[in-house]
């Protein structure tokens, strides 16, 4: 008896430790075309950001998708992506010889999405101006959340000094390294009432001619959930019991 | 005289310095995907000989270049035939430079066409066919197809040119627009959502030479601008 009670709570064990694993993933949040970056202390002739220049993205979001899916954002309310509070630690360059290589950690930062109707998100030139970042932190907050830090990588080909598109990325989403932490979706992509753990990630163009005078790259973009399945306390008696006849 | 030939002299520097304007590109067509290797003959990620294949959907379009009914279709596209033929160690970063290959969209009807299912392990019984089904709207020729991994967290990005050559909408784009190139930032890892057997999360944009209409002049013209 004792023998088959363990055999069953070793089974019951197993089914419960699968459950308990990262369960939600994937893309929550995309943006495209519509999605520039400014910052205050950065040479366009060298792409170099100097070490505390203070980083800001701006953009339109053209998908939800998973828990968020239900939502349009292509219609006649407009969904703004604001990324601001991120500070350079000064770009590094790794020489090669096909290319070399430049990359930038931006430490620090949160992100806010903002529902507004209607739709008049200006990049305009020169930012911030009159219409950015205002212009895309209009309406009510929908969405936000916090990351530690966003490391831009991006190649200059040697042979032709063209710069390659490159990776923006917050890094593994943990509860260390950001979660959502308010807006009205919030409770879409929460468990058990905190903020699921994220990360914001996607292609980088610093390439001169795909962004508005003014600003330092394009950034097209998403924010990808890793949300844990929510689990309930029990006890071993309960779940005993759950295979008992 | 002198001071005519200052004035031909400026009009010399003005006209040289003018095409020196930032040369613009123009969106084309937004996509997220997944990636994978086939053939996979080394094991290990941008071997040579291995060949990188990526899937997946078609988010945005410039409305002036392609017309796309999202509510009606689905849009997929697919990179495919691009075979590594050399690459380059720069630590932590790999580049690896590819054969020329084919780039193609698809629009699938959503009532009574094939949804697109990743599956696991490609390629398998649902892809990359069930990406590469319906028509056809425009598809090219990749070259110069650069993918560069940070071998830390096997992040990365590619690149590459695209000539547009075939689809029921090559016509609706500019001949001075043909000739477009493509990026994307690649993500492995956590919250990635990556199918298994897929090895990372693929979010880019198809990008064309934007068309700045030019006017023929003679120098004369252009000297009568510096005149009083």
């Amino acid at each position: 008896m004792t023998r088959r009670l363990l055999r069953l709570a070793v089974t019951a064990a197993l089914f419960v430790v699968p459950v308990s694993a990262f369960a939600q993933t994937g893309t929550v949040v995309d943006w495209g075309p519509d999605c520039y970056a400014y910052e205050s202390n950065y040479n366009p002739a060298t792409y170099i950001s100097a070490a505390g220049s203070s980083l800001n993205i701006v953009g339109v979001v053209n998908g939800f998708l998973g828990p968020l899916g239900s939502i349009d954002p292509n219609g006649g309310t407009e969904y703004t992506l604001y990324m601001t509070g991120m500070t350079s630690a000064g770009t590094v360059i790794t020489p090669g010889v096909f290319a070399n290589t430049y990359r930038t950690v931006y430490n620090g930062g949160s992100f806010q999405i903002w529902e507004d109707t209607p739709r008049d998100a200006a990049f305009g030139t020169n930012p911030p101006n009159a219409t950015v970042p205002s212009s895309f932190t209009d309406g009510s907050l929908f969405l936000s959340g916090f990351y530690t830090s966003l490391t831009v990588t991006f190649s200059k080909q040697n042979s032709n000094q063209q710069i390659l598109g490159g990776n923006a990325d917050t890094g593994e989403p943990s509860v260390a390294n950001g979660v959502f932490t308010g807006g009205s979706a919030l409770p879409l992509v929460s468990i058990g009432g905190r903020g699921c753990p994220f990360r914001i990630t996607g292609g980088w163009l610093a390439k001169p001619g795909n962004f508005p005078t003014g600003y330092t790259a394009h950034f097209d973009g998403k924010i990808d959930i890793n949300c844990p399945t929510e689990t309930t306390p029990s006890t071993w008696g309960k779940i005993k019991s759950q295979y008992r006849d | 005289m002198r001071m005519r030939n200052y004035f031909v002299l400026m009009a010399i520097v003005a006209a040289v310095s003018l095409p020196a304007k930032v040369h613009a590109d123009q969106f084309l067509a937004d996509f997220r995907g997944f990636d994978y290797e086939d053939p996979n003959n080394t094991p290990g990620f941008g071997n040579v000989g291995d060949g990188y294949n990526s899937l997946g959907f078609v988010t945005q379009v410039n409305p002036a270049l392609l017309t796309c009914n999202f509510g009606a279709n689905e849009y997929t596209y697919q990179f495919k035939d691009l075979s590594a033929v050399s690459t380059e160690t720069n630590a932590p970063f790999l580049f690896v430079l590819y054969s020329n290959g084919r780039f193609r969209i698809f629009e699938d009807a959503i009532g009574g066409g094939t949804a697109a299912d990743y599956g696991t392990n490609p390629p398998n019984a649902v892809a990359p066919s069930t990406f590469a089904d319906g028509t056809i709207i425009l598809g090219g020729v990749v070259s110069n197809f650069v993918l560069t991994i940070d071998l830390t967290n096997n992040n990365g990005s590619f690149n590459g040119d695209i000539a547009f050559d075939e689809g029921t909408q090559q016509g609706s784009i500019p001949a001075a627009q043909l000739n477009g190139w493509t990026f994307a930032g690649l993500t492995s890892g956590g919250g990635t959502g990556t199918p298994a057997g897929y090895v990372h999360q693929v979010d880019g944009e198809i990008r064309v030479p934007d068309v700045t209409p030019t006017a023929p002049t003679s120098w004369g013209k252009v000297k009568n601008l510096y005149r009083h």
